[in-house]
């Protein structure tokens, strides 16, 4: 085999035609460098959901209320009834073995004042382990705590938004704002936690707790919109989930369920097949562009056959064998295809890059991506490669020598 | 003595066939070619690719070099060709020693675009001769070149052939054809006349008599431009 050689006399081809060489290859860049940006700005996508999703808390339980029958008929979906009670809180609290932190959560949209200032934001009633169960750190002040919940207190911490608006430059831990006519102390703000799954500012809240909501301005509400609960591990959340549902099962004695447990995990799984499907789709869209690249290398590589027909009957009439022939010109494209991945991902890594820094777009090169798109435009070379190949290697050489 | 021979003919006479049969681009449809005591018949393409590389060295009247490639790659060609891998080295001295044979060493590195019509074909010679071969076939290798050009390859023949390779070529011109020791003259597909050449044109003393001459042109010029 004269592997070598054929190797020698392909690279000298190509150095002949350095400027044909590289706008050939600049197709399968483009291509390669589409794939791996494409790719980068999905996986991106997905890890910042998957980040938002994380945010939520971990191993999350949360009790939704259930449809609802209303005494005059009036039907609704799911947390259309007001069925979860307080009681159910620390019923599973109670007896659900392995539970961490359970926190009842109720929550309204209310106008709030203060420093002068006032902003619509939501109020939530929660209890003092909520902080856990979101794992929402505390950046100034404290939260409130067992003893604040059990009296009652007008006591509340604040989201980074709600700080802003009312506060400003201020430091609001110890500062006093009122929701609906009652005085509340702040005791602390919330770490800034950005926007959740569904677009929605988390840093936008107050959170009292949930006996002073339910005592002090919002007497008449006896039910709860939401529980949270904390499971210890991921493991553990099959478990837990099953346990909660029996426990209100039997709470409820023959009735028909009433409420509605859903896990983190449930979540997370809907958010992150929204951005595969994204990503799928930018990646088939830059595949389409790789495949274009790969159409120019054998368009070129056809018109090169035509071109150097003469050179192929020199090399026929000195010599060659057909295989050498076709060799040649599969490793012309190769060359071609792999020199153009190789630059494709500099120019994809770059650019996925550059957004990332100039657009804030968050990106993720994956080794995957890089790989795939590397393998791909070897096998765009070969493939591509082969049909002007082969036509060259079954030229006549008489007939080539004279071509003009 | 190995022999030089023309092969003459008006167009359409089978010249060309019969120099692509000699040079195993072709297979007789009846009859037999022994080369070198091989009936070329009965090869395949691939074992007549082999032994026109080691046999045979072709000269076309076009040239053919492979363009934007030095002289020293086009020369080195049939050695990347060759049935058995020959060493990156020993390739560039044996086109290097094939370039001294025609007096073209200094320019190895000169692209055929750079080279003038005489020392283009002098490359091709190289090239054709880097791989000792037995026979060389020259398609009017002086076609495209001025006559003193065309003397000088006649010179790089015949010391070729004093050295031990037979050559045949075809030409249209009988002052070419008179380098050689035998012309054939072909007609309709047939030899239709074989014969030595009688008065044999010697490269060395027309090249030393067209010196003459020019140096007698300058010095009689000289006095009238001045």
């Amino acid at each position: 085999m004269r592997l070598f050689a054929t190797i020698v006399i392909s690279l000298r081809a190509l150095r002949r035609n350095k400027l044909r060489s590289f706008l050939t290859a600049l197709g399968i860049i483009i291509g390669v460098g589409a794939v791996i940006t494409m790719v980068s700005i999905g996986n991106g996508a997905k890890a910042q959901v998957e980040a938002q999703v994380a945010s939520l808390g971990r191993n999350v339980i949360a009790v939704f209320p259930g449809s609802s029958t209303g005494s005059s008929g009036a039907r609704g979906g799911m947390g259309s009834s007001n069925t979860l009670t307080v009681a159910d809180a620390e019923a599973i609290k109670r007896e659900v073995t392995g539970v961490v932190a359970v926190s009842p959560e109720i929550r309204q949209g209310w106008q709030v004042l203060g420093n002068g200032r006032n902003w619509r934001t939501s109020v939530y009633g929660q209890a003092p382990d909520f902080v856990s169960i979101r794992a929402w750190n505390i950046t100034e002040g404290r939260m409130f705590s067992d003893v604040e919940t059990r009296s009652a207190a007008k006591v509340c911490v604040i989201g980074a938004t709600v700080a802003r608006e009312l506060f400003a430059d201020l430091d609001p831990v110890g500062q006093t704002m009122r929701i609906r006519d009652v005085p509340f102390r702040i005791l602390g703000v919330l770490a800034p936690k950005g926007y959740n799954v569904f677009g929605q500012d988390q840093d936008d809240a107050v959170i009292m707790p949930y006996t002073t909501f339910m005592t002090r301005i919002f007497r008449w509400r006896d039910t709860v919109s939401t529980i949270l609960i904390e499971a210890p591990s991921t493991a553990a959340m099959p478990r837990i989930q099953q346990e909660v549902n029996d426990l209100l099962q039997q709470r409820r004695g023959g009735r028909e369920p009433d409420f509605t447990v859903r896990n983190q995990l449930e979540l997370a799984e809907a958010a992150s097949a929204t951005s595969r499907t994204m990503t799928a789709l930018l990646g088939a869209i830059a595949g389409v562009s790789l495949l274009v690249g790969g159409i120019g290398i054998m368009n070129i590589m056809l018109v090169s056959v035509t071109e150097r027909t003469r050179e192929i009957g020199i090399r026929l009439a000195i010599g060659a064998h057909d295989r050498d022939i076709r060799i040649q010109f599969l490793i012309e494209a190769m060359i071609l295809s792999m020199l153009g991945g190789a630059l494709g991902v500099a120019v994809g890594v770059g650019l996925a890059e550059t957004l990332s820094h100039f657009n804030g777009w968050p990106t993720l090169v994956s080794t995957s991506s890089v790989l795939l798109a590397v393998g791909f435009s070897a096998f765009v070379g070969i493939a591509f490669g082969f049909y002007p190949a082969h036509k060259a290697a079954q030229l006549d050489p008489i007939e080539a020598l004279r071509f003009e | 003595m190995p022999c030089a021979i023309a092969i003459m003919g008006a167009s359409g006479s089978g010249k060309s066939t019969l120099m692509n049969t000699l040079g195993c681009l072709d297979r007789p449809t009846s009859g037999s070619y022994l080369l070198d005591g091989v009936d070329v018949a009965t090869l395949d393409r691939e074992a007549r690719a082999d032994l026109r590389n080691q046999k045979l060295g072709f000269v076309f009247q076009g040239f053919n070099l492979l363009p934007r490639t030095s002289a020293l790659e086009n020369v080195e060609l049939p050695m990347l060709y060759a049935p058995r891998r020959v060493p990156t080295e020993e390739m560039r001295r044996r086109a290097m020693a094939a370039l001294e044979i025609v007096g073209l060493s200094a320019r190895h590195d000169h692209l055929p675009s750079q080279l003038s019509g005489g020392q283009q074909q002098r490359v091709a010679i190289a090239r054709a001769l880097v791989n000792e071969p037995r026979l060389l076939l020259a398609d009017e290798p002086t076609g495209n070149l001025d006559s003193k050009t065309s003397v000088e390859v006649m010179g790089v023949f015949q010391r070729l052939n004093e050295q031990g390779i037979t050559i045949v070529m075809v030409t249209h011109e009988l002052d070419i054809a008179n380098y050689c020791k035998r012309i054939l003259v072909v007609r309709d597909g047939l030899v239709v006349r074989d014969e030595p050449v009688a008065h044999r044109s010697l490269a060395t003393e027309e090249l030393a008599r067209l010196t003459a001459a020019e140096a007698a042109a300058k010095l009689t010029s000289a006095p009238a431009g001045s």
